[in-house]
């Protein structure tokens, strides 16, 4: 019972961690516009993502120390700066994301206007993160969270024709009539979904919040590499939705609500409700991974006291800066520029600072005074240099792709 | 084309209304969204300057067409909120037309 209480961790990471409103608007987005054709980006960024958690989990492990102090240690305090700083105005962009997700959900189930509820989203955020135990968190989220299984469920329901979607998976190439840089541009949205720098900080953080050791290797690893993957075939599971009701209709998904119109579909009121449910706690979930994960960046790289396993009064600064980074999310989101656009801005621009974070982690994982006998194997080294090629590609092509194609227009 | 994606939106989300397969706030904003997304496509191609007068008839005719859509869209808000089942098989009779008119555009353009 224990282990499978443990294994909670990886259900947590890879709803709350994956499928976020990134994971969400993107899937759908893309599933009604362009079928199964960029089944591939999901799978790259999933695969890519397992990867590097893997790597930055076991250097938690093995150091008992989050990874980008270890980078910071190992880097100086002027290289782990630039990716500090990144990652927290990342987080922070993310975070508007998310609370406009967690409102626009609110304002599905009530009908009233999203605007109002984004205070709110903001405060309950603070309050979890201030108030509610590490393990509380993650368990009651994560399986809320699970509740996103309707979209694979619906996809027997629904007239889906698995020959053509899986012929479309397999043989990937821009649909006749869609113009090839949006297609591309969506391509980077969905990888940078995958991708966004929070999950790894929260991840490698996280693990020390449970006190991870060597011995952890086995959760760890689990978590990594069936955890994510989970995430990653729920996003498209998402897209595929999408593909038998919206895309024959000519819908092309410009809000969060018409996402979860193929669940309607398939299972009316009764499937609706568990999409409400899972929305919101994969959409407040990242939330609030997104606000630990600032004050996890900035109090690791300042050395400060930080966690929730301390009581707030010991972490007093780790606390403030959640704090500071929930109320400027908060104000960003009220200035009412609309949340899925936030969201694709934020996608995009974490695709283009991916290599900022994750470079620094091959980099410590590979370090055999710091690892020992767990230092990268070859194939790890192999796959991380693979994988960094092609993030190094998705982050110069994004901002170039983003102005081509006005935000996927 | 941007509006087609709206009426066919909220011609979904009202069908699953009608059917008892959605909640009422859920449909409604579906419709307000496309609503507001075709108003925002009226508005922007109204303001466009057409280069000559072969490119103004389309523009009138395209202008005709989204003012339909729009007005269609209102009609289908105003009776999913009032709840009344038969305005919104009216409406939604509305929306389809405007639908065909678009469809009929976009062969006249092929």
């Amino acid at each position: 019972m224990k282990a499978v209480m443990s294994m909670t961790l990886g259900v947590m990471t890879a709803i709350g961690g994956f499928v976020d409103i990134g994971n969400l608007v993107t899937s759908g987005i893309t599933g009604a516009r362009f079928g199964m054709t960029l089944t591939w980006a999901v799978l790259v960024g999933t695969i890519g993502m397992a990867l590097f958690a893997e790597m930055a989990g076991r250097v938690t492990a093995v150091t008992r120390k989050p990874v980008f102090h270890v980078v910071r240690e190992r880097l100086g305090v002027r290289v782990s700066m630039v990716n500090a700083g990144a990652s927290t105005l990342l987080n922070v962009l993310t975070l508007a994301a998310e609370l406009g997700g967690v409102s626009l959900v609110l304002q599905m189930v009530t009908g009233i206007s999203y605007l109002i509820w984004v205070p709110l989203a903001g405060l309950a955020a603070w309050l979890v993160i201030w108030r509610m135990p590490f393990q509380w968190m993650e368990n009651i989220f994560g399986l809320l969270g699970l509740g996103l299984i309707v979209f694979v469920v619906a996809l027997f329901r629904l007239p889906t024709d698995w020959p053509a979607m899986w012929h479309q998976a397999i043989h990937p190439g821009v649909p006749a009539g869609q113009p090839a840089p949006t297609w591309w541009f969506y391509a980077v949205t969905l990888i940078g979904a995958c991708l966004v720098p929070y999950q790894v900080i929260f991840f490698s953080s996280g693990g020390r919040e449970e006190g991870w050791t060597s011995e952890s290797m086995t959760e760890m690893r689990v978590n990594a590499f069936i955890g994510f993957p989970l995430g990653g075939l729920l996003s498209l599971a998402i897209m595929a939705a999408a593909v038998p009701v919206l895309e024959p209709a000519g819908i092309q998904v410009s809000h969060l609500n018409q996402v979860a119109v193929p669940v309607a579909v398939a299972f009316g009121r009764a499937g609706l409700a568990v999409v409400f449910v899972s929305f919101f706690a994969a959409t407040f979930a990242a939330a609030a991974e997104c606000a630990l994960s600032s004050g996890y960046s900035v109090a690791q790289y300042m050395g400060w006291s930080w966690g929730k396993r301390h009581p707030p009064g010991a972490a007093a600064r780790f606390h403030l800066i959640c704090l500071a980074s929930v109320i400027a999310a908060t104000a960003f989101t009220l200035t009412t520029i609309d949340p899925v656009t936030v969201t694709i801005f934020a996608v995009v621009l974490g695709a283009a600072a991916v290599p900022l974070t994750y470079f620094p982690i091959l980099i410590v994982a590979n370090d055999a005074r710091l690892m020992g006998e767990r230092v990268n194997r070859r194939w790890a080294n192999a796959a991380g240099s693979f994988f960094m090629l092609i993030m190094v590609v998705v982050s110069l092509a994004s901002l170039p792709l983003l102005l081509l194609t006005k935000a996927g227009q | 084309m941007a509006v087609v994606s709206d009426l066919a939106s909220a011609q979904l989300a009202a069908r699953l209304g009608l059917r008892g397969q959605s909640f009422p706030a859920f449909t409604d904003g579906n419709i307000t969204d496309a609503e507001n997304d075709a108003d925002s496509v009226n508005s922007t191609f109204g303001s466009r300057q057409p280069p000559d007068s072969r490119s103004d008839a389309l523009r009138q005719k395209m202008l005709q067409a989204l003012s339909d859509a729009t007005s269609a869209l209102t009609d289908l808000r105003v009776a999913v909120r009032m709840d009344d089942r038969t305005q919104v098989t009216k409406a939604l009779a509305e929306v389809g037309g405007a639908l065909r008119h678009f469809e009929g555009i976009q062969q006249e353009l092929q």
